[in-house]
């Protein structure tokens, strides 16, 4: 492989080290650069109880460009597509060199917080969550019990 | 087209493998499983032939920017729904040819594009496969079901990778997978269900039951596969190469010396460079073989610069599916997982014997005066760089001279190759004699002017070598971005530090608050 950025190495290192709350970022064994990733869903949101597992691939220019992330696990969220692609801005236009794999997991696991119907990727949930907050809330709760958990 | 895709049609029942008027089709169906009942999406037969549609379509689908195919959109359509996403699974696995060289690829492509199933369709799935020993025993089995239901495992565990994995591995996976290994039973079958278990390993806990299966074994089923790395029949060559891989990066047994300790590296003055080469490549202990069992399109490029002067390699193809074989300097850039290869940029250019496409830029041009290649088969890739010439022959026959590459590149060549999942091929770079060597013109060989030290012909184990590198440490005056060199930027007019000059040169706005750089100023003056 192409020799591994000291800067990967050190990320790597210090989220073995220090790992962030609720998040678990593993590298693949064989990969420096593909990293398993688990988010426990957050308290006092419809997805609280479950646990997602999502991939996060660094690219050859990373730090310059972002990393790929994407869910494995199904959600039912505004913002997160039935591929599980998520539209969030770090992620693309926003995205920094000074940003983070830690930050990049901490913003997801925002984003899981506070869905945002108005920047929708999945159109047919944005929809809903605009027009019966309530009923959207319900099924992602059913579906985080469906998917998202280890009965 | 007078198809309703989602249309609730008559609640049916699908089989598994078992299309109507079919009966050739095994049934082993164990007393204390229940029956598993699917809801028929959509009818079987609609599904079947959407499947088949995506397979004759994969070999032109030649363009990432492509729409996606409409058959393909259907299929989405159809997998969206847990039982539909299950009836797709069946289908595959049904119809899916054993000749075509695209059937595994397009199994892998097809999941990965798919909406992701969940666990419980994931194991419905495998309840309806009603795997156990005793159906990879059985007296009569259709080899094309069993070779697909093993893809379509494999590409489960890669996806579930983690609990959903440990879920999904049940003994009787485990049972099925193992017996192919034991009985050695079709070539085919026993790489699949190889490749399958490797896939599983992914997850740490399934590794370990695997590890202890195949170490109950009087003799252990992989080093009894290894054998057969050097085979001449080139489906258990297949099995031996991913056996021996298994042994030396995955199912580790203790006191077995690892491949690269052993090999006899005497005489091979060129191989593939561990260090140039993407991240899921696999490459053989002597550095002379790769193969690929990724979905991404993996690729490597060789130890040795050419820059002047005319050369010649040849690539033995052992299995018949889509590789871009050819040169490279080190500015084309190996995009795996946009399936970005060689040939696939300004600064590349090779033959896929499979499609029978020259690639320079990322655009083909049909060869379609030379039959596709099959195993066994030779391709020879020449470089002429005083004439400005690349020059591929299979089997010795020439096809039409190209130089486009010549407009950017005069020197820094390498042999270079790209692998679509489940591909493989050898390389000679003139360590033993060429097959159909050129006759009219001289040429030289990598292999009388490359030069490797012994650490240098050592193709380590990736995992080895990244334990060594996590262990390295970092200088803490460093850049913040790359941590490679020494911080010494700083950016005006927002002041912030702590960057090299190699990545402030990369910047436009400041990583930290976003404002337009409008002058670097360096610490130290």
């Amino acid at each position: 492989m192409a020799a591994l950025p000291r800067r990967i190495i050190k990320e790597t290192q210090r989220l073995m080290q220090e790992p962030v709350p609720g998040i678990s970022a593993v590298p693949s064994e064989t990969n420096a650069r593909y990293f398993h990733v688990i988010v426990t869903g957050p308290e006092d949101s419809p997805f609280e109880g479950g646990l997602f597992k999502l991939e996060l691939f660094l690219p050859e220019d990373y730090p310059m460009s972002a990393p790929k992330v994407r869910f494995i696990t199904k959600i039912y969220h505004p913002n997160i597509d039935r591929l599980g692609r998520i539209c969030l801005d770090i992620l693309k236009d926003k995205w920094s060199p000074a940003l983070q794999i830690r930050t990049v997991l901490l913003s997801i696991q925002a984003l899981l917080s506070a869905p945002n119907p108005d920047d929708p990727l999945a159109n047919d949930v944005a929809e809903l969550w605009k027009v019966n907050e309530s009923e959207a809330i319900r099924n992602a709760k059913e579906w985080t019990r469906r998917y998202a958990m280890d009965n | 087209m007078g198809v309703c895709w989602c249309k609730d049609g008559t609640p049916g029942e699908i089989e598994v493998y078992a299309p109507s008027g079919s009966s050739q089709w095994p049934q082993i169906i164990s007393p204390e499983e229940p029956r598993i009942k699917i809801h028929k999406v959509v009818d079987t037969v609609v599904v079947d032939q959407l499947v088949l549609e995506i397979l004759g379509l994969i070999a032109s689908f030649v363009d990432n920017d492509e729409e996606s195919p409409v058959s393909l959109v259907k299929l989405h359509v159809i997998a969206d729904k847990e039982d539909g996403w299950i009836q797709v699974v069946s289908s595959m696995v049904n119809v899916i040819p054993l000749e075509d060289p695209f059937g595994p690829s397009a199994i892998t492509i097809l999941l990965d594009d798919c909406p992701l199933p969940s666990k419980d369709s994931v194991i419905k799935v495998t309840k309806l496969f009603r795997l156990s020993s005793q159906r990879a025993k059985a007296r009569e089995i259709n080899v094309r079901v069993e070779r697909n239901i093993c893809v379509v495992l494999g590409c489960i565990a890669e996806k579930l990778a983690g609990p959903n994995s440990v879920a999904v591995f049940t003994d009787r996976t485990l049972d099925y997978l193992i017996t192919f290994l034991i009985t050695r039973r079709e070539p085919c079958i026993v790489l699949f269900a190889l490749i399958a278990l490797e896939k599983f390993a992914h997850t740490t806990e399934n590794k370990l039951t695997i590890k202890q299966r195949l170490e109950k074994e009087a003799e252990h089923p992989l080093l009894v596969l290894e054998r057969y790395a050097d085979s001449e029949d080139y489906m258990w060559r297949q099995v031996g190469f991913c056996a021996k891989w298994a042994l030396d990066n995955v199912f580790i047994i203790e006191g077995r010396k690892l491949s690269y300790e052993l090999v006899d590296m005497s005489g091979i003055n060129v191989i593939l460079n561990s260090q140039d080469v993407s991240e899921y490549l696999k490459i053989s202990c002597n550095g002379l073989e790769a193969r690929c069992d990724s979905y991404s399109f993996e690729s490597v490029r060789c130890t040795f610069q050419v820059d002047r002067g005319c050369w010649y390699y040849e690539a033995i193809i052992i299995t018949p599916g889509v590789m871009q074989i050819g040169w490279a300097t080190k500015n084309s850039h190996f995009l795996n997982h946009e399936g970005y290869g060689i040939g696939d940029d300004l600064f590349s250019l090779s033959y896929d014997g499979c499609r029978r496409l020259m690639w320079y830029k990322a655009k083909p041009t049909p060869m379609n005066d030379i039959p596709a290649w099959q195993p066994g088969d030779v391709l020879g890739c020449l470089i002429d760089i005083p004439k400005r010439e690349v020059v591929f022959s299979l089997n010795g026959l020439e096809l039409r001279p190209c130089n486009e590459i010549f407009d950017t590149t005069r020197y820094g060549f390498f042999a270079a190759a790209s692998f679509m999942a489940f591909q493989q091929c050898r390389f000679n770079f003139g360590h033993e004699p060429f097959k159909y060597p050129p006759t009219d013109r001289p040429f030289s060989t990598f292999n009388e002017h490359g030069q490797l030290t012994d650490e240098q012909k050592k193709v380590v184990p990736r995992r080895i070598y990244l334990e060594q590198l996590r262990c390295s440490s970092v200088k803490e005056d460093s850049c913040t971005l790359c941590f490679d060199d020494t911080a010494c930027c700083i950016l005006e007019p927002c002041g912030h530090r702590g960057f090299c000059s190699v990545c402030t040169s990369q910047l436009k706005e400041c990583p930290m608050c976003r404002a337009e750089i409008l002058n670097i100023r360096r610490e130290d003056t």
